[in-house]
């Protein structure tokens, strides 16, 4: 059997070499981006196809579940706020539950789980298929077409998401108020927009940036991972664990920086 | 080459590997199935770093190049693959013109003047908005070709280019080679198939058990009283 001092050194040296190369991707790909124009333009019209692929595709089962979780939520609320006539807590509570948790959290967990597991099953066939070798053979930087474009697609659909996420989410909760109780949509506004400070949109569009960064380089990662065709089903499978795991481990601690300090 | 060692794990791929190779020359690599001849060839030509040794280009180790230079020795390379290595989520157009839209930012109707020639050579009357996915095997191939040396590359590097063509594709194939060869281009080949390979070569080399074992002209190598060679020259 192992000994488990030298197991724990393993998975540290495991650990480092992961997120070490993690970062090189992100650090490289991004660096490259901003000081070499070489073949800028062929990265930002890949850069929008990803935009259109992430986000564009995703807005409808966004819109649904945004619209499903706001809705929930303030049935969940209404009768016990009714009752102890503090209606007007709806806009702090739909603001610490989708504005500032569920918004980012759930925008990056259908975002992992379709646009995380395409990028990692799609790094992967192109590197068994020998394609990332034919990029390099052209002179092409693989970093700067392939990784850089897929990044930042993501950060920016992440956070466009995660916006249309919150947006939507407290027309869901809006409209079950009005059903419910009648409240108007200038009452309920007025509610959600006393409630929602700067700080809370910035962190949850700090948070969905982050996720966007981290997701898609956890995912290219292990897609870059793969050397033969049995092994696409597993890098993926593990791109969408590391993401999730990440997630929440980003989450806490962003969390922690904007509202513990 | 000088002293390639390669291994994966406690698999030895090369053992103290070295051969020179003349500017200007077709160098044909010969070896059994599993001998590494595709993975020597990808070490050659910089997109696999072997365990120790260097390969040595106008006086300098590639394996020493920083990114960028590496990246510039491999825009002046050309690399035909075995499976083609077409980019899937491309069209067989931009596959094509990848290489003038990244490094010129090029317009599509010069790219296509520059590439058109190429296609012609090869009798081209397909779609080129296909996707990779819709070409046979042989067309795959003829893009891949035409992709590799439309830039004018100094060194061409080719793993099998003529395993599993048709015979039609397979001349297609041979007369670019010979083009390319009276041009006096730089050209590695790695096949199995010595009716394609030998007529081609300036020089052989025979790959076994992770090292050239012996090399020359294909007169001398036919000459061999070398086992292997003559077992893989018969």
């Amino acid at each position: 059997m192992r000994n488990p001092i030298s197991a724990l050194i393993g998975w540290v040296k495991a650990k480092f070499k992961f997120y070490g190369g993690i970062t090189a991707l992100l650090v490289y790909s991004i660096s490259d981006y901003i000081t070499n124009p070489k073949g800028r333009k062929i990265a930002n019209h890949v850069w929008l196809l990803q935009i259109f692929f992430t986000a564009n595709m995703a807005i409808k089962i966004i819109g649904l579940v945004a619209l499903a979780l706001g809705a929930v939520t303030v049935l969940q609320l209404f009768t016990q706020l009714s009752r102890f006539g503090a209606l007007g807590l709806v806009g702090q509570i739909l603001n610490l539950v989708i504005v500032r948790e569920l918004g980012p959290i759930i925008t990056a967990m259908i975002v992992i789980s379709r646009s995380g597991t395409a990028i990692a099953a799609e790094i992967a066939t192109m590197n068994i298929n020998n394609e990332m070798d034919a990029i390099e053979m052209l002179g092409v930087d693989s970093l700067k077409m392939i990784v850089f474009p897929r990044v930042a697609g993501m950060v920016v659909s992440l956070v466009l998401l995660n916006l249309f996420f919150s947006g939507v989410g407290i027309i869901g909760g809006f409209v079950v108020g009005n059903l419910l109780g009648g409240i108007t949509f200038d009452v309920f506004m007025s509610y959600v927009i006393k409630a929602i400070t700067m700080t809370d949109i910035f962190a949850g569009t700090f948070k969905a940036m982050v996720f966007g960064f981290f997701i898609s380089t956890i995912s290219i990662f292990h897609g870059f991972q793969a050397f033969s065709s049995t092994q696409v089903p597993i890098v993926t499978t593990k791109a969408v664990v590391s993401s999730i795991f990440a997630m929440f481990l980003l989450d806490i601690i962003i969390t922690i920086m904007f509202y513990m300090g | 080459m000088k002293n390639l060692c390669l291994k994966f794990q406690e698999h030895v791929v090369f053992d103290y590997l070295s051969e020179r190779i003349e500017d200007g020359e077709t160098y044909v690599l010969l070896g059994y199935s599993g001998s590494g001849k595709s993975t020597l060839l990808k070490v050659i030509s910089g997109l696999l770093f072997p365990t120790k040794g260097e390969v040595v280009i106008g006086g300098e180790n590639i394996f020493d190049f920083s990114k960028h230079k590496m990246l510039e020795f491999h825009k002046s390379s050309g690399f035909v693959f075995q499976n083609a290595a077409l980019i899937s989520n491309l069209n067989v157009f931009e596959n094509l013109a990848l290489f003038y839209q990244y490094h010129m930012n090029m317009p599509d109707e010069e790219i296509i003047k520059r590439v058109q020639p190429y296609l012609d050579d090869v009798r081209w009357d397909d779609d080129l908005k296909l996707r990779p996915s819709m070409l046979s095997t042989g067309e795959r191939i003829l893009v891949s070709i035409i992709r590799a040396i439309s830039h004018d590359p100094d060194f061409i590097f080719w793993d099998e280019p003529s395993a599993n063509l048709d015979n039609l594709t397979s001349k297609k194939v041979d007369e670019i080679f010979w083009k390319l060869k009276k041009q006096r281009k730089t050209m590695i080949l790695v096949t199995n198939n010595i009716q394609f390979g030998l007529p081609l070569a300036d020089r052989v080399g025979i790959l076994y058990n992770g090292k050239i074992i012996e090399s020359g002209t294909p007169a001398e190598m036919k000459k061999s009283d070398n086992e292997i060679t003559r077992s893989l020259l018969s």
